[in-house]
């Protein structure tokens, strides 16, 4: 989504400069939620104040949300078809491939250095075997972070 | 009623504050709350809507809360578990905004969110984990998703159309 919104934001709009879309870009990565909302939340709000922000937020969500509506209500009704579970039992492999795919894109770095792959093993192993909560491996993860440093871990 | 919407907003606004890494961390995230704690949805319902946030337009992440919620309680439940999922985002942005330099360039903050990246990718194995064990069912699935991950690292090829083509081989195949 987001080099449509380059393209629709800085060359055909021109609202803001190529600095400014990096500069939000980078913001966006850092806070938690989905980039796209937070850069649109971001964008909007150095244009136009919080009015902006709720603006872009409300652009970026609502076509997806009634589309989504519409997918649930008429769609689901069809999904004991056979056609449908069939279709669905050959696009979940590709699901799963899709999601392995994203984690060896993103995971360079983790898999190219021995500390951090250590750590990522004890993360996954944590969470298949012992089912911990994801939200604690988060936490767990940034508090690492913070504490290696500090002891020369 | 009331106290399930309020479960789900909470239950969304903890996904959407602790939901670095993007879509598919905020996935496994997901299941855990409405899968394993909640038990809102059965884990094949809850794949099979991930699989269709997937295919629809819109940030995965809250078009699979908008069907959650519509699930577990209607257009109102749809409603909530959006505002849920994304107002983290919103609190977080104006002292983001404001503090931008700051704390961007904190140490302390930097570190941090380089700690996070292996707990990311963790969530994101473990969300590829899940779907999984509803996606292999048989040889034939774990083959497409073989070949889709080749297709992936091979060709240039658009996400949605490799989701074509495997909803064609799954009705070749299952049909």
């Amino acid at each position: 989504m987001i080099p449509l919104i380059k393209t629709e934001i800085i060359e055909r709009k021109k609202w803001i400069d190529e600095k400014t879309f990096v500069d939000n870009l980078a913001v966006a990565q850092s806070i938690p939620g989905p980039i796209s909302v937070n850069f649109s939340l971001m964008t909007g709000y150095r244009l136009m104040g919080m009015r902006g922000a709720l603006l872009g937020l409300l652009g970026t969500i609502l076509p997806s949300f009634l589309i989504i509506l519409l997918v649930a209500a008429v769609l689901w009704e069809y999904q004991h078809l056979p056609v449908v579970q069939a279709a669905f039992q050959g696009i979940k492999p590709i699901i799963v491939a899709l999601i392995a795919a994203a984690a060896i894109k993103l995971g360079r770095r983790v898999f190219t250095r021995l500390d951090l792959l250590l750590i990522f093993g004890i993360f996954l192993a944590v969470l298949l075997f012992y089912g911990v909560h994801p939200i604690l491996v988060i936490i767990a993860g940034g508090v690492t972070g913070f504490i290696r440093p500090r002891f020369n871990l | 009623m009331f106290w399930l919407l309020v479960q789900l907003y909470v239950s969304f606004f903890k996904i959407g504050l602790f939901g670095f890494g993007g879509g598919y961390a905020m996935i496994a995230l997901m299941e855990h709350e409405i899968v394993r704690i909640h038990g809102w949805l059965k884990p094949v319902e809850f794949v099979n809507i991930i699989a269709v946030a997937e295919m629809t337009p819109g940030v995965i992440a809250v078009n699979a809360a908008t069907f959650v919620g519509y699930q577990v309680a209607g257009f109102t439940g749809a409603a909530v578990a959006t505002l849920g999922v994304i107002f983290p985002s919103l609190l977080l942005i104006i002292p983001a905004a404001k503090l931008f330099l700051h704390f961007y360039t904190n140490l302390h903050f930097q570190r941090s969110l380089e700690g996070i990246q292996p707990a990311v990718i963790a969530l994101i194995g473990l969300a590829a984990f899940v779907i999984a064990q509803s996606a292999f069912i048989d040889l034939f699935s774990v083959l497409i998703a073989l070949a889709g991950f080749a297709a992936i690292f091979l060709t240039n090829i658009h996400p949605l159309l490799l989701i074509g083509l495997g909803a064609v081989a799954g009705m070749i195949i299952y049909l």
